[in-house]
């Protein structure tokens, strides 16, 4: 008890005490275990009344960052001062305790050992805990300030950091790896008055027990700072590397930085190597995961963003962000190329591009077919998918902007060709060839999606499966390239033969046969016709059956098919006017003198004609199908014609009549009437306007393709369709409450009898929903109705 | 008024036929407007022949099948007629 009471007042004046205490009193362990927490709390008590309070008004000017630097430094220091003269204080009492105990032969308690850094713990943890004076947020804008002084000294010289970024390769990368000595830069910034400051207040903070938080905060500023960095120096650059300068920069900046900030013995080159090698980690991660948002834009302007991929490969390599890039590439793709506001021919060729950035980002293909995938659903359930690759892909025309990185698919074609034949030479030592492939084998990593195939395809390959096979491919090939043929009049197809030579090559010759032959009946054509120019005027043999055997050819040219080798051609039935069918009749008699026993069989609607129009005093020049040229030709004899007298002229239906002789009158050379009885009549124009000459320059292309095109199945069907309109429209006019499509097609097959009606129930359901489509029937519930 | 039409060039299409009637040849089964089994291209390179008997062939297919035969006994695959190539071009 008496005890208890001296140590009462020894609490009020402790350092009196301390220094008064009988150091025999100490000599029991109880009393200075006692002893020892009572100046401890003491100090603590004096922590919280005094220095801290003390510490907070120092740092009251601390609002905005300016101060910082200059308040928090000095407030430390003497915060730290204070608290390491307690802690010395202590430290001397525990020395005495445990003298005294020793003499009295007493062991000592080990409380009583750690009391100064339980003390030191108690400090740190009020530090931190109070809110008053934000500490954390305090030391994150001084180690940000200074981190900005770090970085500007370096800017300013410029021997540092410049120097990595002009060295490019990887030397660049291993030499600043292995220089991990202070740079002269750093030397001299070391030297600065600020700088020691900064370490000062550091030390301090360690003095303080708040390293762990010290280490923290430091971390997350040089981490914010590379970002910064990496912000300014690589968002949107991509075409040249930024990794090796980035890496370099972290090595001159943050890393300098955490030299001063962090305790001397941290500087060994073992626990710096370690923080070297989170910083690059760290560019790497922020890098790639920057690389990996700006992905799409990086694609889009494929190839002159290479260096931004070869820096995305390095980043992937040291990271684990590739399932972050999947899903990111894959939804940015998702919202901003397969929408139906892409053209078909752009997504293809931002597919291309995909195929090939990825190609240079990871090779083994692992990435591509995850996020080629949607791509690639997509591109299925667009119709014109396949003609579009099938342009591209042979579409030799070199336009001027195209790059020299830029190589175009047909290039591609061209150049696997050669790889090809390169690799079918080295044939002969294929074990070899085996054990280099299998050598150079990688496993795939471990977040590849294993059900994907994931066999490194080139583009071609990659782009004819899109539909799993290359039979569509040929096939779509094959009706482009006898659109191209027979719309040809001077039998010149170099390049074709060289396309077909170069797909003959990919999809083998067997594949390819057919075209091969519509070629070949090109070149035939050419030289046929050229023989039949020749030949005189038929032989006796011939004359009697030929109907106009001395019609002359000398206008004509034909190009001939082995038309079991041509895909299906549109039918049109026409009469030709008499000039023209003598002249074919005279160039089949012909052929048939040549190449007997063989016959031609014309194909009167496919071809194209040369006119020339003389309207007045006007004279026109035209190249246009040659049923528009039949039409023309009518009118030749005969100024008027009634739509019905024409028709049957001409035998052709009304209907396609009545679609060909619009280009006719769009032309102003024709004109429609109707007659008394309100029957179409057609009347030739007696002069031209002076507009109507433009118009013929726009529309002749026009005019060209309205004629041996052919026309896609749905087109077709359309138009098959056509004629049954005004039956639905007629069906429907009776029947208020609609028709369901059942009974529309048996009401079809019972009473539309010229021409039979013979189309599918799935044909009509198709036609309905155009006419839907057009806002004449309306479909409700399964009922169609006429739309009011 | 005039209103003249003149064709300057008129540029037809046709496809060939050989007319041979029956639309496959009766050896190989391909038609004759294509071509036999080992011939590349149609038309010239795998011309049709009639034998006296009427039937027509592939010139490959029944050389093939004559080669087959008996120098002495060669007959038309169809009618065992006694087979002979007719000279002139058949009329249709």
């Amino acid at each position: 008890m008496v005890e208890l009471r001296s140590w009462a007042t020894f609490l009020d004046t402790p350092n009196k005490a301390v220094s008064t205490t009988d150091s025999s009193a100490l000599r029991d362990p109880v009393t200075a275990v006692l002893a020892s927490a009572v100046l401890g709390r003491k100090y603590e008590r004096e922590l919280v009344d005094e220095l801290l309070p003390k510490f907070g008004r120092a740092l009251a000017g601390c609002d905005g960052n300016a101060a910082v630097t200059g308040l928090l430094q000095p407030a430390l220091q003497v915060l730290s001062n204070a608290v390491h003269a307690q802690l010395q204080n202590l430290a001397d009492f525990t020395y005495q305790a445990a003298t005294s105990l020793a003499q009295a032969n007493k062991a000592l308690p080990a409380s009583l050992l750690n009391a100064p850094a339980k003390h030191l713990r108690s400090t740190a943890a009020l530090l931190q805990r109070s809110a008053e004076y934000n500490l954390t947020g305090l030391l994150h804008d001084l180690y940000t300030e200074q981190m900005e002084r770090f970085r500007n000294c370096f800017d300013d010289d410029p021997g540092t950091i410049e120097d990595l970024t002009q060295m490019e390769g990887s030397e660049t990368l291993e030499k600043a790896a292995m220089d991990i000595s202070p740079s002269r830069s750093a030397a001299s910034i070391k030297s600065q008055a600020w700088v020691a400051e900064l370490a000062r207040a550091s030390a301090n903070l360690r003095k303080l027990g708040l390293k762990a938080m010290s280490e923290q905060v430091a971390a997350s500023v040089v981490n914010g700072n590379i970002e910064q960095h990496l912000q300014a120096a690589a968002h949107g650059v991509f075409s040249r590397p930024v990794l090796h300068q980035a890496l370099a920069y972290a090595k001159q900046v943050p890393l300098q930085f955490l030299q001063v900030v962090l305790p001397p013995q941290a500087s060994d080159d073992q626990s710096l190597q370690q923080w070297q090698s989170k910083l690059e980690y760290c560019v790497y991660e922020m890098l790639g995961s920057m690389r990996i948002r700006e992905m799409f834009d990086i694609v889009v302007d494929y190839p002159d963003t290479r260096p931004a991929l070869e820096d995305l490969k390095t980043c992937l390599i040291h990271t684990n962000l590739h399932s972050y890039f999947i899903s990111s590439f894959r939804s940015e793709t998702e919202a901003r190329l397969l929408h139906p506001g892409a053209a078909t021919k752009d997504i293809i060729e931002q597919y291309v591009a995909t195929i090939r950035s990825l190609r240079e980002v990871d090779p083994p293909g692992v990435l591509l077919a995850a996020v080629g995938r949607p791509i690639k659903t997509y591109l299925q359930g667009r119709r014109d998918t396949i003609r579009c690759i099938v342009t591209a892909l042979t579409d030799d025309t070199k336009d001027s902007e195209t790059t020299l990185g830029n190589e175009s698919l047909f290039d591609e074609l061209g150049r696997g060709a050669i790889e090809e034949a390169g690799e079918n030479q080295e044939d002969a030592d294929t074990d070899e060839a085996l054990l280099s492939v299998a050598e150079r084998w990688e496993p795939d990593p471990v977040d590849a999606d294993s059900s994907m195939e994931t066999s490194p395809q080139d583009v071609i390959s990659m782009l004819v499966g899109i539909y799993g096979s290359k039979e569509l491919f040929i096939n779509e090939y094959r009706v482009m390239l006898a659109d191209k043929l027979l719309a040809k009049m001077d039998y010149d197809c170099d390049r074709e033969i060289r396309t077909l030579e170069l797909l003959k090559i990919r999809f083998g010759d067997s594949n390819m046969h057919n075209c091969e032959i519509m070629l070949k009946d090109l070149a035939d054509s050419k030289r046929l016709n050229a023989s039949i120019k020749q030949l005189p005027a038929g032989p006796d043999t011939y004359r009697s059956r030929s109907a106009a055997p001395d019609s002359s050819v000398d206008n004509m040219t034909a190009t001939i098919l082995s038309e079991l080798f041509w895909p299906a051609l549109p039918q049109e039935s026409i009469c030709m006017p008499k000039e023209v069918d003598d002249m074919l009749k005279a160039y089949a008699a012909k052929f048939h003198t040549i190449k007997a026993p063989r016959k031609l069989q014309w194909r009167p609607h496919l071809g194209s004609v040369d006119l020339k129009v003389t309207v007045g005093v006007r004279t026109l020049e035209l190249s246009v199908s040659p049923v528009c040229a039949a039409i023309l030709h009518q009118f030749k004899a005969r100024a008027e014609w009634s739509s019905e007298e024409l028709s049957a002229s001409l035998q052709m239906p009304s209907t396609t009549l009545r679609r060909k002789i619009i280009f006719w009158i769009n032309q102003g050379l024709l004109l429609e009437r109707k007659d008394a009885a309100q029957a179409t009549v057609y009347i030739r124009a007696e002069h031209l306007d002076e507009h109507t000459k433009h118009r013929l320059k726009d529309d002749q292309d026009a005019a060209l393709s309205n004629g041996p095109d052919s026309v896609s199945p749905q087109q077709q069907l359309h138009q098959e369709m056509a004629m049954y309109e005004s039956y639905i429209m007629g069906m429907l006019t009776n029947f208020d409450d609609g028709l369901p499509l059942e009974r529309i097609h048996n009401m079809l097959k019972m009473f539309v009898v010229e021409p039979a009606y013979d189309k599918t129930a799935e044909q009509l359901a198709a036609f309905l929903g155009k006419l839907a489509s057009e806002e004449k029937l309306q479909l409700v519930g399964s009922v169609f109705k006429r739309k009011a | 008024m005039t209103f003249d039409v003149e064709i300057v060039r008129w540029h037809a299409v046709a496809s060939w036929t050989w007319n041979a009637g029956d639309d496959v040849c009766g050896i190989c089964r391909m038609p004759f407007d294509g071509c036999p089994p080992d011939g590349k291209y149609p038309g010239d390179d795998s011309p049709v022949v009639w034998g006296v008997c009427g039937h027509a062939f592939h010139l490959q297919c029944i050389q093939k099948w004559l080669q087959s035969q008996a120098q002495t006994d060669q007959r038309c695959p169809f009618c065992r007629r006694a087979w002979e190539f007719k000279a002139a071009a058949p009329s249709s």
